[in-house]
């Protein structure tokens, strides 16, 4: 019984996101570091879905930190803390996508050996193998991020938000304040792009094999 | 496994959280299904971002390249390097950004600042944590007392106008 209350107090002793930012709202902004220390890994992976450039990820990470921690006065508990910091890092990136913003046709282009060899592989290998090779190949990452980069940051957003945090478009909406319209018309656009795009680059390998 | 159930499952063959049975499945249905397989091939080329969880190690940069360890938060993204951004632009933002920082920073009680920064800032060596606590120093008495270009008030004995003005 003894050790079943321990477990409860030990239990009761791990502070929810609430309780931490009602503490640093209360004064005690130290309690925002255990915060960070929670969500920092989720916000980094966002960041490197949208940007190859790990130590560019890191800093937008950084920074949207840095932005709940200054506007933390405005959190409702309506949603969930880890929802409301995903939405600040998908603005942050999102602005730094459009600071950025380059000519797409730009992009897909001129490959290294590394990527040409990963085109290659992904256009003959078995599926197995392309997942069992992906995993190990950093220049499988370039190349998708090169694909995405294709994409006008509108459409990249949406293509990130619901591949890889899997939101719905009425989600999507709410956190980039567009019109659901807009989010199905941005999503289909991108997938038809990036579509095209593979193609063209697994037609360009497919015909260097052929020769 | 039809078209439209393979299809669903591109991201957990890609994911492996497929049952092996599906696997199996999945893996034969593109063995004799070229529109699905061009498909998947397709979809692989931006799978590593968008339905990895974890990326590979970046690759060393070459010697020399090294970026400074030590450099200020709003220092650390050069964006007139980066794509030829007007430098008056970015020192604009950097000097925003701290001037939005340092006023949190403020508001935020002194002694912990300084813990939520190096926080923010992780355990990544090459992140030197930037404190914007508020030094009081640079505005008590002692400074501007030692500062040869501000002068000192005379005081009312020394200053002969307001001496002979209490006189009369």
């Amino acid at each position: 019984m003894a050790a079943l209350a321990a477990i409860r107090n030990w239990r009761g002793a791990v502070n929810s996101d609430e309780d931490l930012i009602a503490e640093v709202l209360g004064g005690r902004t130290a309690a925002f570091a255990e915060l960070t220390a929670r969500h920092r890994e989720k916000v980094e992976r966002l960041c490197q879905r949208f940007f190859s450039d790990r130590e560019m990820a890191r800093d937008l990470a950084q920074e949207s930190l840095m932005r709940a921690f200054t506007g933390l006065a405005t959190y409702r508990a309506e949603m969930p803390f880890s929802g409301w910091l995903r939405a600040i890092t998908a603005n942050v990136c999102y602005d730094e996508l459009r600071r950025r913003q380059r000519r797409p046709e730009d992009l897909v282009g001129d490959f290294g050996a590394a990527e040409q060899n990963w085109a290659q592989l992904v256009n003959q290998a078995t599926p197995e193998d392309i997942v069992n090779a992906a995993e190990q190949r950093r220049e499988a990452h370039d190349l998708a991020h090169r694909l995405l980069d294709a994409l006008k940051p509108d459409d990249r957003m949406v293509m990130v938000l619901k591949e890889t945090e899997e939101l719905s478009v009425n989600e999507i909406a709410e956190i980039m304040g567009w019109s659901v319209a807009k989010v199905k018309i941005r999503a289909f656009r991108a997938r038809q792009l990036m579509r095209a795009q593979a193609e063209k680059i697994l037609s360009s390998h497919k015909g260097r094999v052929a020769r | 496994m039809n078209c439209f159930e393979a299809r669903k499952e591109f991201g957990a063959f890609w994911c492996r959280t497929l049952t092996p049975e599906m696997r199996v499945a999945f893996s034969a249905h593109l063995g004799r299904c070229a529109k699905c397989d061009r498909s998947f091939r397709t979809f692989a080329l931006s799978a590593p971002v968008l339905h990895s969880e974890r990326e590979p190690e970046p690759r060393p940069r070459p010697a020399g390249t090294a970026r400074s360890a030590v450099r200020p938060l709003a220092a650390r993204r050069v964006p007139s390097q980066r794509n030829g951004m007007a430098p008056w632009r970015a020192m604009a933002a950097a000097a925003i950004l701290l001037i939005i920082s340092g006023t949190a920073a403020w508001r935020a009680a002194a002694p912990a600042s300084q813990d939520v920064m190096e926080a923010i800032a992780g355990d990544d060596p090459a992140v030197e944590p930037v404190s914007y606590t508020p030094d009081a120093g640079i505005f008590s008495q002692d400074v501007i007392g030692t500062d040869p270009s501000v002068q000192e008030p005379l005081a009312p004995d020394n200053n002969p106008v307001q001496s002979e003005g209490l006189a009369g």
